[in-house]
């Protein structure tokens, strides 16, 4: 084989391998992205479970006060501190859920990058393989 | 209103697996897949490439290969018929040496590979070599094969010889025994003696041993069949027992009983031998003579005896000649004796030399013409061309020459001066005659100065004898007159300069020649004839040109010739030193 036709062998192998490293790089980057919204929409939905916790505590507070009860002394107290319990297991769990996801996410993001660059390193051995065979030919 | 509570939302999820790190070393497994398979299809690729350039290679080599053979087949081919040509031609020039055959090939093979087109194409020197290599030995076989069938030969012959020297040694041994038992030095069997017979039987037995030893060698080594063998032993023994009896018989010859003998020994030869004590010891008890063995004998004894007949005459005849030499020699003596002054030679002495038988008939009559000729006889130019020719010829002996001079000197055709000097001449000419090509130098120019030798001129012979002369003379080498010596010349490279000097010559009607440039000697080289001193003791005359160490006998002898013609000196001592001169040179040749 000519030696053009070799080069653009090379060249043609140097390209998939850089489309390798290009679409790793957005795959972890979307990664990211995904992983960040997770972390806010937790964000959010704990807002809305402390608004939760307080709506349900105002509504015991007046549960006991028409029923004549001192919401700060006895049983209601205990009733709130099971509420307030409750609302901390969630949060608890959140936290989990969100923490696991985002590692995963951010782990995916930097397999995404090692792939890109095992696949580009993939593309650049097949095409130096491929000039080195039509050169000896 | 039921008491409001907070109900939980949110459990724990079960995650889905981290896959991430799993795809990485997915992705990265797919790809050493990817990249196996791609090395295999490399590997597979490479190894077809391989191949394939391979097999291009080869099939350039075997096109390449198929070129050289071509050519050289053809240079083989193109160059066999000539080795054939020049090795065939060498087979029968050598046919009977081998050796000669394989150097005379070598020297043929050197030259055939020594071209330069032989390195151009691979494996064409190597070819060519192995066919001339293959045809030297083809065509040197029926050399090889005559030289060894030669030399199988000649060792056969030479073994067969050794086996007759051997058993002639045994029979001179033997005859030995037989005369000292014939003339009594060793006394018969039942003396005190009788020990010498004993060593005599044990030597015979000895010699038996030993021939019969040379037999089996000849069969061991010498390709002898047992039959060819136990032949030439019979042969060797009756040959042995042939010598004993002929030993025997020479004895009873000289007391004159040898053919009574020899008719005693073949009416029965085992009586005559068992006869005779010291016979009887040569011959082991074993032997019997039969009839077969004794004729042949018996006619080898006849042989023998005609033979030593013919051996009688032939030491007569020898007898003969060694008296013709000496009653030859007795002659020239008297002759230069005749003419020198101070010895007296008279008619008696010479009649009791004839008496004696040492002079002939033919050279007693010539020197009593000597003794009484005193008058100068002029030479005849054609009878001293003549005998110029005999004196020159290789093929004529001594004796022959000297006949020819004398009867010559007899009929008065030439003088005694001439004479002695032809005689001197006689004894020495071998020495210049038998050199190349002299004789061929010789005859061309007496063809070419003598138009026809049956009736030929005086003028002819007298320029012929000149010319003749001065050829011999420069082809034995002489001195000049400033005693400048010319070393002899080359016959064949000076001929033709003195026939185109002598031919002139031939057109005088009156010849009349001139001493030649080279014959101008300076007489006064050496002592004068009234003063040179004669040494009988070493020959040497101061009268002579040169030295002791080398006399110069041309020039001495021109020298005499010229004092001659000036009358300085006589005839009679002209001779006299020439008779000296030939005495010298004579004694010297023996010195050497």
């Amino acid at each position: 084989m000519q030696l053009i036709g070799v080069a653009a062998q090379i060249a043609a192998a140097n390209a998939s391998a850089q489309a390798y490293e290009a679409s790793g790089e957005a795959e972890a980057q979307a990664k990211r992205d995904q992983a960040e919204a997770v972390e806010s929409k937790a964000k959010d939905e704990e807002i809305i479970r402390l608004q939760k916790l307080r709506q349900v505590r105002a509504a015991q507070r007046a549960y006991w006060s028409a029923a004549g009860i001192d919401p700060a002394t006895g049983s209601p107290v205990t009733v709130a501190d099971r509420s307030y319990e409750m609302f901390t297991l969630d949060q608890g769990a959140a936290l989990i859920n969100t923490r696991s996801q985002v590692r995963n996410l951010n782990n995916s993001a930097d397999a995404s990058i090692r792939i890109g660059k095992i696949q580009a390193k993939g593309a650049r051995m097949r095409g130096m393989m491929g000039a080195a065979s039509s050169w000896n030919t | 209103m039921a008491l409001p509570t907070y109900e939980r939302t949110i459990l724990r999820q079960v995650q889905d697996a981290d896959m991430s790190e799993a795809n990485v070393w997915k992705t990265l497994a797919v790809t050493m897949d990817n990249f196996s398979s791609d090395i295999g299809s490399f590997t597979k690729s490479q190894i077809a490439n391989e191949k394939s350039r391979t097999a291009a290679a080869k099939a350039a080599a075997n096109q390449q290969r198929i070129i050289d053979e071509r050519a050289t087949s053809v240079y083989v081919n193109s160059k066999e018929s000539a080795v054939m040509t020049g090795l065939s031609q060498l087979s029968v020039d050598y046919a009977n040496d081998y050796d000669g055959y394989i150097k005379a090939a070598n020297k043929l093979q050197d030259v055939w590979l020594s071209d330069d087109t032989l390195d151009g194409t691979a494996g064409m020197r190597i070819a060519f070599q192995t066919m001339v290599s293959n045809k030297v030995q083809q065509y040197g076989e029926t050399p090889y094969k005559n030289f060894a069938n030669q030399q199988k030969k000649t060792a056969k012959i030479t073994a067969e010889k050794n086996v007759n020297v051997f058993v002639d040694d045994a029979i001179h041994q033997v005859s030995q025994f037989i005369n000292t038992v014939n003339d009594g030095s060793i006394v018969p069997l039942d003396d005190l003696d009788g020990d010498n017979y004993e060593k005599q039987i044990d030597l015979v037995q000895g010699k038996y041993l030993t021939l019969q030893a040379k037999i089996e060698e000849l069969v061991v080594n010498n390709d002898y069949s047992a039959e060819d063998a136990i032949k030439l032993e019979q042969e060797a023994q009756l040959n042995f027992f042939s010598g004993v009896i002929k030993s025997q018989i020479d004895y009873e010859m000289t007391v004159g009983n040898g053919w009574r003998s020899i008719d005693s020994f073949i009416q029965d030869p085992n009586k005559y031998i068992r006869s005779k004590a010291h016979l009887s010891a040569l011959f082991p008890e074993s032997v019997k003579m039969n009839n077969a063995m004794a004729s042949t004998i018996y006619e080898d004894m006849l042989k023998h005896y005609k033979e030593t007949l013919n051996q009688k005459d032939y030491a007569e005849t020898k007898a003969e000649e060694e008296t013709l030499q000496m009653q030859s020699d007795n002659f020239s003596q008297m002759l230069y004796d005749v003419v020198d002054p101070e010895i007296q030679v008279d008619d008696f002495s010479v009649a009791q030399m004839l008496k004696d038988g040492m002079l002939t008939n033919e050279g007693h009559d010539a020197l009593i013409k000597a003794i009484g000729q005193e008058t100068y006889v002029k030479d005849n130019p054609l009878v001293v061309f003549d005998l110029n020719r005999q004196i020159i010829d290789p093929q004529a002996s001594y004796q022959d020459k000297e006949q020819a001079i004398t009867d010559a000197f007899l009929e008065g055709d030439i003088g005694v001066t001439t004479a002695t000097g032809m005689l001197t001449k006689s004894a020495s000419s071998s020495e210049v005659t038998n050199k190349k090509y002299f004789q061929r130098g010789w005859n061309a120019i007496e063809s070419a100065l003598v138009a026809d030798l049956n009736k030929r001129t005086k003028n002819e012979g007298d320029v012929t004898n000149a010319a003749q002369e001065e050829y011999y003379n420069r082809v034995q080498g002489y001195t000049d007159d400033d005693g400048k010596y010319f070393p002899p010349e080359d016959g064949m490279s000076i001929y033709q300069e003195i026939v185109d000097k002598y031919r002139p010559l031939l057109s005088k009607t009156k010849l009349t020649v001139e001493p030649q440039e080279y014959y101008d000697i300076d007489t006064k080289i050496g002592a004068s004839f009234t003063e040179m001193e004669f040494d009988k003791t070493t020959g040497w005359n101061t009268f002579f040109v040169g030295t002791p160490d080398k006399v110069q006998a041309f020039a001495t002898k021109v020298k005499v010739g010229e004092l001659v013609a000036l009358e300085l000196i006589p005839e009679f001592a002209a001779a006299k030193i020439l008779k000296q001169l030939k005495d010298y040179i004579v004694s010297q040749s023996e010195e050497d």
